[in-house]
C-alpha cells in the first residue's frame, strides 16, 4: 500500500501507469526526492485524497475510507480523467488505425476495427456526456430524490457489459493479425488498447465503488 | 452420436405411449422403454443416446449425469409441467407436457443432426454459426427461439458455448467475429 512517506518517484517508478494520473492529479513536476506529504503540501493538495486515488488505481482491492475522498475533489478529478481519454486516449488510438490504413487500405480486419472502435468510442462520449451533465451535477443542483436514483440506476447499467468490449477487441485484432503488416505498429495499437481498458476498468470502478456509494449517502441526507 | 437411437424412461405409461408415437412417426429408433431409473450397470452401457427422462427422477439422475454425458449421451427431460423448474437446469432441453409433437420433434431433431459436428473443441457447429448469426443481425433471445424453433434456455446454452469456445463476451465482439468470418456484413 501507497503511504505519505513514500517518495512520489518510487512510487511511480514501481507502476509508470500512475504517471499520467499523477499529471492529472497536478503533482508531475517537480517531484525530486519529496515524499507524498511534502508533495502535497507543497502543491496544496489533501494528502488523505491523493493516497486514496493511487491506492485504488495501484489495487483492485483497495477501496478508500469514505472520508478519504471528498465528492467534490473525486467529480473534479473523474471530469480532468474524461478529458484524458478525449484528448489523449482516444486520438492516440485513432493515430494508429488510420497509419496502418495508409500501408493496407483495403485490408478488412482494419476496416472492421476501425467502424467497431467508431461505435465503442460514440458509446464511451455518450456515456461520458450522460455523466457530465446528468450525476456529476447531482451534488450540486437539488434535484428530485426520483430523478437523481433513476439516474444513479442508469449510471451504474451502463457500466456493466461496456468493459468487455476492449478485451474482445484484443482478442479479435490477435487471431486475425494480416500478413505482411507492419507488426511494430499492431504492437503499438494492441499496447495502448490494453492502457485504455485498464484505465476504462479503473474508471468505472471508481464510480461504481466509490462515487455512486457517496451520492446515495447524499441522497439519503 | 448413434443417428436416431433413444430411450424413454418415464412414470406413466401415457407419456411413454404418447413419446413413442411421435419419435417412430419421425423414424427416430427407440431402444428401451423404462418406467423406473435403472441401475448403474444399465446406464453405463449406454453411449452416444438419447435419453427422454422423467425429470421427477432428477435426484437419482444427478448422481449419474457426468458419467452420462461423459459417455456422449444427449439428456432430454420430460416434464409434466408446462414450466421450467430449477431442476430443470440438470438437462440439455426439456420437453414439457403442453409442447406439441412438431416443438418435441424440433427439440430432439437439433441434436441428432447438430451433435456429430460439435465434437472439436473450439470449433462452432452448424448451429452455432446459425446462433451466432442471428446474434449479430441484433435479434433477441426469444426472437432466435421462435424462429429456430427451440427454447430460450437452449439459445442461452448455445450462446455460453459460443462464448466459451471464441473466448468473446460481448455482442459487439461477437458481431465483430461474424463480420470478419463473413457470417454478416460488416457494414
Amino acid at each position: 500500500m501507497i503511504t505519505e512517506n513514500d517518495k512520489l518517484s518510487d512510487v511511480v517508478s514501481r507502476n509508470i501507469d500512475l504517471l499520467p494520473i499523477i499529471h492529472r492529479l497536478g503533482l508531475s513536476q517537480n517531484m525530486g526526492e519529496r515524499n507524498i506529504c511534502e508533495v502535497c503540501r507543497q502543491n496544496m493538495k489533501d494528502v488523505n485524497f491523493i493516497l486514496g486515488i493511487l491506492n485504488t488505481y495501484s489495487s483492485a482491492d483497495y477501496l478508500p475510507k469514505p472520508d478519504d475522498l471528498e465528492l467534490k475533489s473525486l467529480i473534479d478529478f473523474l471530469t480532468l480523467t474524461h478529458n484524458y481519454h478525449k484528448k489523449v486516449t482516444i486520438p492516440r488510438l485513432y493515430g494508429f488505425i488510420v497509419q496502418l490504413k495508409q500501408q493496407m487500405p483495403n485490408e478488412k480486419l482494419l476496416l472492421i476495427v476501425e467502424k467497431y472502435l467508431n461505435q465503442y468510442i460514440k458509446k464511451l462520449l455518450q456515456h461520458i456526456d450522460f455523466e457530465e451533465q446528468d450525476i456529476f451535477p447531482l451534488v450540486n443542483k437539488r434535484k428530485s430524490d426520483d430523478e437523481k436514483s433513476v439516474n444513479i440506476n442508469k449510471l451504474f447499467r451502463q457500466h456493466t457489459n461496456v468493459e468487455n468490449e476492449i478485451s474482445d477487441l484484443k482478442t479479435i485484432i490477435i487471431r486475425h493479425i494480416p500478413q505482411n503488416v507492419n507488426m511494430d505498429l499492431i504492437n503499438d495499437l494492441l499496447h495502448a488498447l490494453s492502457h485504455f481498458e485498464k484505465e476504462q476498468l479503473d474508471h468505472a470502478r471508481f464510480e461504481d465503488k466509490i462515487l455512486i456509494p457517496k451520492l446515495l449517502v447524499l441522497m439519503a441526507d | 452420436m448413434q443417428n436416431g437411437v433413444s430411450v424413454i424412461i418415464h412414470k406413466s405409461s401415457i407419456i411413454q405411449q404418447g413419446l413413442k408415437n411421435i419419435l417412430l412417426s419421425h423414424n427416430i429408433g427407440i431402444s428401451e422403454i423404462m418406467n423406473t431409473f435403472p441401475v448403474c450397470a444399465v446406464l453405463n452401457n449406454w453411449k452416444n443416446v438419447l435419453l427422454l427422462i422423467d425429470n421427477q427422477y432428477v435426484s437419482e439422475f444427478k448422481k449419474h449425469r457426468k458419467a452420462l454425458k461423459k459417455n456422449g449421451n444427449i439428456l432430454i427431460g420430460v416434464s409434466i409441467s408446462a414450466v421450467f423448474n430449477e431442476f430443470d437446469s440438470f438437462f440439455d432441453e426439456i420437453i414439457f407436457i403442453n409442447d406439441g409433437p412438431d416443438s418435441i420433434i424440433n427439440k430432439i431433431n437439433y441434436y441428432f443432426s447438430d451433435v456429430s459436428d460439435t465434437k472439436t473443441d473450439n470449433q462452432l457447429s452448424i448451429r452455432e454459426i446459425e446462433i451466432l448469426t442471428m446474434v449479430a443481425m441484433g435479434y433477441s433471445n426469444k426472437i432466435i427461439a421462435d424462429k429456430l424453433f427451440i427454447s430460450i434456455h437452449t439459445v442461452i446454452t448455445h450462446r455460453k458455448n459460443i462464448t466459451f469456445k471464441l473466448g468473446i463476451k460481448s455482442i459487439s465482439g461477437l458481431t465483430l467475429y461474424a463480420a470478419l468470418n463473413n457470417m454478416v456484413d460488416f457494414h
